[in-house]
């Protein structure tokens, strides 16, 4: 049983990584452009925090938050887009790895795979009951999504890594 | 886990619902940003705006040592494009004065144009790489409202203001794939519908669809305007030229490909029309 204290601890801990994450993305990354897309870190940090600490609930309740900051900052084909995406992406990406792999770098970057994929997919989705449909393009963009933010994701892994030694020293 | 999703899994997919659906009801019930979206804009304008500066001072120096050769290319080609539009000038001044005695002849009223613009500058642009958007410094505190046109000092379209906070909006431009505007072509007349499309937005292109005739008549330059139908957008903005004329999947319908005439990855500078008047 954790402690309450520790709880609070560690959820303010990776809601700081959160927020430096969006400070990243918003003042850097978004001026970026490689291939025409930019760096989005989001997807990654919903599961990579899944793969650290369980898809559920703890990894889909900080995907949910996540997202709702994302839709509320963010515009977005949907009002609700990353509140359901992320979630979803997180638990099958945590559960999925968790099942496969144990949580080290291979896991992460594979969770973070399957969370660009399953944005991806909803993307193309919404894009198709909008009457927009464009399967092919939006897989590409989310494909190139993937590998321009690739090279950020072993920061963004050794980050978590140290939040999570440092938040369960008793585990 | 099996045991966790029957005990708390409905609990999970309950939070996801109402934070989803207060969202969506929160985007639909206000004509303005959400209050919460509100909040946030307003809490990271600030950061926007000084990230915004950093990225113009740098690319303002990065142009300073722009290749010499192309400027003078670039030169040369505006003073050719500026004779001959003397020459259009000289042709038109006598086409309105013709028109001026033409309308006084037949007691119709004065033709003008009449935009209440807001100067706004760009804080932001394309904060995803699945929408085209620009986030402009000014919002509702300087009457801005949501559908309001946004354009540049030479009168090309933008976009159109899909979110307004207290002092910043969102702009969808115009090839955004929820942009939808009526169009018309300058040469043949024809009335068609400007639209995003998701394939062409990563070029940077809109298309023109619906057109009479199936576009065959539309050639590569032509200038595609706002056709300003229903009253709801100013006529005769410039969204852009006609780049090629393609067959959709089908095979039964063309239309066409626009290269829209605003530098959407260089603006730095826009104006929100927030009101209008034309007469023609």
């Amino acid at each position: 049983m954790v402690a309450r204290s520790e709880l609070i601890l560690r959820w303010s801990v990776y809601g700081a990584a959160g927020l430096l994450t969006c400070l990243l993305q918003g003042l850097i990354l978004q001026r970026l452009s490689i291939w025409g897309v930019m760096p989005f870190l989001y997807p990654a940090l919903a599961a990579m925090v899944a793969v650290r600490e369980g898809a559920l609930p703890a990894g889909a309740v900080y995907a949910l938050a996540l997202g709702a900051v994302c839709d509320l900052a963010l515009p977005g084909a949907i009002p609700c887009f990353y509140s359901v995406a992320f979630p979803l992406a997180a638990m099958l990406s945590g559960l999925l790895t968790r099942s496969w792999l144990s949580s080290n770098f291979l896991s992460s970057l594979a969770a973070s795979a399957l969370s660009f994929l399953v944005t991806g997919l909803l993307h193309a989705g919404v894009l198709a009951a909008m009457g927009h449909g464009a399967f092919g393009t939006a897989m590409a963009v989310a494909g190139k999504e993937f590998l321009v933010t690739l090279p950020l994701l072993p920061f963004l892994y050794l980050l978590l890594r140290f939040l999570h030694r440092k938040t369960h020293l008793y585990d | 886990m099996k045991r966790f999703l029957e005990k708390r899994g409905l609990w999970l997919l309950l939070a996801i619902a109402v934070v989803a659906v207060t969202l969506a009801a929160m985007s639909i019930l206000s004509s303005t940003a959400s209050p919460l979206g509100n909040l946030v804009g307003v809490i990271t304008s600030p950061f926007r705006s000084a990230a915004q500066s950093v990225a113009d001072w740098y690319n303002e120096k990065q142009d300073y040592f722009a290749d010499n050769r192309a400027l003078r290319a670039a030169n040369e080609e505006l003073k050719r494009q500026i004779a001959e539009m003397q020459a259009d000038v000289r042709d038109a001044e006598t086409a309105l004065e013709e028109n001026e005695r033409y309308r006084e002849m037949l007691g119709l009223r004065e033709k003008h144009r009449s935009f209440d613009l807001e100067s706004a500058r760009v804080l932001n642009r394309d904060r995803s790489n699945w929408t085209s958007s620009l986030t402009l410094n000014c919002g509702t505190d300087y009457g801005i409202a949501v559908g309001d046109c946004v354009i540049t000092e030479r009168y090309e379209l933008v976009g159109v203001v899909s979110e307004a906070g207290y002092n910043w909006c969102t702009v969808l431009t115009v090839i955004d794939t929820d942009s939808s505007l009526g169009a018309r072509v300058f040469r043949t007349g024809d009335v068609g519908l400007a639209q995003g499309d998701f394939a062409l937005m990563g070029q940077g292109l809109l298309e023109l669809s619906y057109l009479p005739n199936e576009g065959s008549q539309l050639l590569p330059g032509d200038l595609v305007l706002s056709s300003g139908l229903g009253g709801y957008y100013p006529a005769d903005l410039t969204i852009g030229s006609v780049r090629e004329v393609r067959t959709d999947d089908s095979g039964a319908a063309s239309y066409a490909v626009v290269q829209p005439a605003a530098e959407l990855e260089t603006l730095t500078q826009v104006f929100v029309v927030k009101d209008f008047e034309i007469v023609d």
